[in-house]
């Protein structure tokens, strides 16, 4: 079902002022960018243009604004936009499967996992694809769940136990389910832990490092 | 290159026990030029990375750390190839160490074995063909370059936006007609692997050969000749003929051509294969249609699932094939449903052993049918054909049943005419909407010539006794452990071990696969239970009041305030205990924290309790034993002598009741009795100790006595009873191959088993 609000809050965006999201490598399973602000912007992938997320495909420049509104999110089109064919002309709240049409080829599917957390998850549909190279993108909530549960939202199926990503204090954090302490830039860590860039976090069934 | 080039790899999880590790992370520079991103895989020769060049070319990198004269020279000999059904190889360099690595194309796609991990049943032939065709071309064009891949498998080849291409020729070896001989190490995957690479004679028609396997794996779903053990596999590449029944006629001898035992009976090259399949290759390579192949398919399967992140699950429905009783066949697609006169004609058809089959997925009739299961009524058909006794007390809850419906068949007997009557109208309308898709391949007579949608994976002929493997084929058993079936832990190796071992380890399996179940099946595991439950407390409780009525107490009203408040409280804490025991039962056991939550339910519990007590006016002192038991450390009882928990005729108020069952539920392991994976369906010493421990708990803080113990009795045997089980598989980990290890997690788990 969608759900449309008024447009209001969109304007005053400073997109300077925004920072990129980072990439999260997990070696094995794919790259993910996690996009922690409030505003996420979504255009054409083109030197010199100012996106949060740009994919590399036939579609505006600027195509469209994800922004959190409580645990949903909210898509501005700036471009001719369409959730499930049904085409936007207002601000409206996504739902987990909703498909949204960019101009006449780009398809993305808004992915939720769980209604618990409010994480979700972009993908892309068509041969278009992200630029830089992503797995997908993570419009992200309060908490993401990397495990290898299905309904994970960075599904790792090959993994024995979870590892939660949480926002505390405006930071990330990460908590990690199994009993075996982790390598974290080269340490032993059990306890939460903050997610720091470029620092290299390393299990005997996996490791990933935060760009 | 390979994005998602994991899976084609080796996995985390695999038999021979390795994890994903790699040597360098997210923004290392082992390589001038080159920034690592993320490592992709770890094959059998090396790592694989996904890098970006300094001016942003994407690329994979193969890092060579095991026989690298062997990788390097194969290599080298296609590092100039191009063809679009090719993994593209740009560069051959060696870091600081001299170690050697692979510059490659990045696909963006997944790999044809996730592509197949996804379609258990096989690819539709709509979308296998022109795929395999490309595959086919892709490696005509090897051979035509001199070229044998010798590695040919699924998880080396893959798809980007529709298009095939083949990877990995860190096996390539360069040979020419004339040089047949001399191969002398084993090479490849044995399930696609020729008998006659064992010889170490073999050319391209090794590759025709695996090109034959992985066809009929993507119209199966499955591989031709497989098998528990590596020698098992071989043996059947040597001797076995494959199951072609599987495939439509067309498809048959394609593959039967192909996986001839003789190479000089296969196809002589891909040229030939394609015809076969009426395609053919064009002056620059590429496979394209000169026919239509796809005539006289009989069998029909799902089509190639969309890729998709592990998350979502496919939602296409499947094309099948419907027969009725007289062996016609009835496609039933999206697009061709069969019309209501056709569904009234099958309903009528089908016979008795296609409704027999449809009410298998007809949701009412699956449910009693789980129910039965789940008590154990339904006699199941053990490993070796032969039925399961019913149990003892399924003949109790029968003369229970029976009893029920004689004294009642005044109403009951029309009651269930009704019901009877308004399931056959219901299950008329189902069948002609839903069920006449369901009544599937049973409904083929045995003597129809219609192929069977559906073959158990392993029915392959008997195998007839071959040559001795060590004489014939000289592998590396190591390198080449069996394929692990998708989204299935590996089966643990095993040596002889206890049976008390073997059931922790099945246990552990268990509970390691239950923790990937979702919320939506736990929570309807528990409602089912939970129905259960309710439904053995009522045939309980109003046998508990036929039987007051029998000895002339139910004209007491006192008892019967009693037995309902039996019933209440044994309904409440069964619930209580089946919802934590469902919540618990993929977890190992952590005896505090649960006895901690299960008093804390207690607690709620007693309130309840007195509520309930209160409710009913029941007078406890007048139904319950007058002469109390008590530990006799002073002079009077000491279970009756806490302040505030009760009143002057020493019957139980709130504070009583809470502390009660606070002890009741906190001093009998609950979770053990109504664990899935306890050790026997029901037993009667888990009824005799949970009786024991509630008169123990009588002896601290009084209870109106005989309903303690009732109360402690009842709820075990319901929770027993409305508790699913699954039957230890214990023999299934036992089997002898004394070679392999334990997995390092296998042991050490404590076992819940009672």
């Amino acid at each position: 079902m969608i759900r449309r609000l008024a447009a209001s809050g969109f304007a005053n965006r400073d997109e300077k002022t925004m920072p990129k999201p980072r990439i999260l490598w997990i070696d094995g399973i794919g790259s993910f960018a996690m996009c922690d602000s409030d505003e996420v912007s979504l255009g054409q992938a083109f030197p010199g243009n100012d996106v949060d997320l740009a994919i590399r495909g036939d579609l505006s420049r600027k195509a469209l604004f994800f922004r959190r509104h409580g645990e949903d999110h909210l898509v501005q089109p700036l471009q001719l936009v369409k959730v499930d064919g049904q085409v936007l002309d207002r601000a409206t709240i996504l739902s987990d499967g909703n498909t949204l049409t960019l101009g006449d080829r780009v398809e993305i599917r808004y992915v939720r996992p769980t209604k618990l957390s409010g994480t979700a998850r972009l993908e892309l549909l068509g041969s278009q694809r992200w630029q830089p190279f992503l797995t997908a993108p993570l419009l992200m909530g309060e908490s993401c769940v990397l495990g290898p549960e299905s309904n994970a939202h960075i599904p790792c199926p090959y993994w024995s136990h979870r590892l939660v990503l949480f926002r505390h204090q405006g930071a990330w954090m990460c908590r990690f389910t199994g009993n075996e302490p982790l390598n974290v830039g080269g340490r032993e860590v059990c306890a939460p832990f903050p997610l720091v860039p470029g620092q290299r976090i390393r299990h005997d069934e996996f490791s990933m490092t935060l760009e | 290159m390979f994005a998602m080039l994991q899976r084609q790899t080796k996995k985390p999880s695999n038999p021979s026990g390795d994890s994903m590790k790699f040597q360098y992370g997210n923004g290392d520079q082992p390589l001038d030029g080159y920034t690592i991103k993320r490592g992709i895989g770890v094959g059998g020769f090396g790592e694989v990375y996904f890098a970006e060049s300094d001016s942003g070319k994407e690329v994979a990198l193969k890092r060579i750390q095991k026989n690298l004269d062997v990788e390097m020279r194969g290599v080298r000999h296609c590092l100039n190839l191009r063809h679009p059904n090719l993994v593209g190889i740009y560069d051959i360099r060696f870091d600081k160490n001299e170690q050697g690595w692979i510059v490659m194309e990045f696909i963006e796609g997944e790999s044809l074995r996730e592509t197949l991990d996804r379609a258990p049943q096989g690819m539709s032939p709509e979308q296998a063909i022109p795929l395999f065709a490309q595959i086919v071309a892709g490696c005509t064009y090897l051979h035509d370059s001199g070229i044998v891949h010798r590695d040919l498998k699924p998880a080396n080849i893959f798809i980007e936006n529709s298009m095939a291409k083949i990877g990995d020729y860190g096996l390539s070896k360069y040979i020419s007609a004339s040089r047949r001989a001399g191969q002398t190490e084993s090479v490849g995957t044995f399930h696609y692997m020729a008998p006659e690479i064992g010889k170490g004679e073999y050319g391209k028609e090794i590759d025709i050969y695996s090109l034959g396997i992985i066809l009929y794996e993507m119209l199966t779903g499955t591989v031709p000749f497989d098998g528990e053990s590596t020698p098992e596999i071989i043996l059947k590449h040597l001797t076995a003929d494959p199951d072609l029944s599987m495939l439509p006629t067309s498809f048959a001898h394609v593959v039967e051509k192909a996986l001839a035992k003789n190479p000089a009976s296969r196809y002589r090259d891909g040229r030939d294969m394609l015809a076969d399949l009426g395609y053919s290759i064009d002056p620059s390579g590429m496979a394209i249609r000169t026919s239509e192949p796809l005539r006289n398919i009989e069998k029909t399967s799902g089509p190639i699932p969309e890729r998709h992140s592990p998350a979502t699950v496919p939602s296409t429905p499947q094309p099948r094939m419907v027969y009725t009783k007289g062996g016609q066949a009835v496609a039933v697609n999206k697009g061709s449903e069969p019309s209501l006169v056709d569904r009234i004609q099958m309903f009528f058809s089908v016979g008795l052993q296609g409704h027999a089959e449809a009410l298998k997925h007809e949701p009412i009739a699956r449910w009693y049918l789980q129910v039965l299961h789940d008590l154990g009524i339904r006699s199941r058909e053990s490993q070796d054909g032969a039925p399961n006794q019913k149990s003892g007390w399924f003949k109790l809850v029968a003369v229970i049943a029976f009893v029920f419906i004689l004294i009642n068949s005044g109403w009951i007997a029309p009651s269930l005419a009704m019901l009877g009557w308004a399931y056959i109208i219901y299950y008329v309308v189902w069948f002609l909407n839903v069920g006449y898709s369901k009544c599937g391949e049973s409904a083929i007579p045995s003597n129809s010539p219609l192929p069977r949608v559906v073959r158990a994976v392993g029915t392959q002929a008997a195998v007839p006794s071959g040559p001795a493997l060590q004489e014939t084929v000289h592998f590396n058993h190591a390198d080449h452990a069996p394929r692990p079936r998708a989204n299935v832990p590996p089966r643990p190796p095993a040596r002889p071990i206890s049976s008390k071992q073997a059931l922790r380890m099945w246990q552990q399996e268990q509970r390691h696969m239950m923790s990937h179940q979702g919320l939506w099946t736990r929570v309807y595991s528990a409602t089912r239970s939970m129905t259960f439950a309710g439904f053995i407390v009522g045939i309980l409780t109003y046998g508990g009041g036929f039987l007051m009525m029998s000895n002339g107490q139910f004209s007491n009203n006192h008892w019967l305030g009693g037995i309902a408040w039996l019933g209440v409280m044994t309904t409440l804490m069964s619930w209580v205990i089946l919802v934590l025991s469902r919540r618990w039962e993929s977890r190992t056991e952590d005896s505090v924290v649960f006895r901690f939550v299960l008093m804390a339910t207690g607690l709620a519990l007693g309130a309840v309790s007195f509520q309930v007590s209160e409710f009913l006016m029941i007078p406890w002192d007048k139904i319950s034993r007058t002469e109390t038991t008590s530990i006799e450390l002073f002079d009077e009882a000491i279970n009756r002598s806490w302040t505030g928990f009760y009143n002057a005729q020493g019957v139980p108020v709130l504070a009583g009741h809470m502390a009660y069952f606070a002890c009741l539920m906190g001093i009998i392991r609950w979770w053990r009795q109504s664990d899935i994976l306890r050790k026997k369906r029901f037993s009667i010493w888990p009824i005799v100790w949970s009786v024991i421990l509630a008169a123990l708990v009588q002896l601290f803080f009084y209870f109106p006595e005989h309903w303690d113990v009732l109360l402690a009795g009842a709820v075990s045997f319901v929770v027993q009873m409305a508790s699913p089980w699954q039957e230890p598989m214990i023999a299934a980990v036992q089997p002898v191959r004394p070679q392999e290890t334990y997995p390092k997690n296998v042991t050490g788990v404590e076992s819940r088993a009672s």
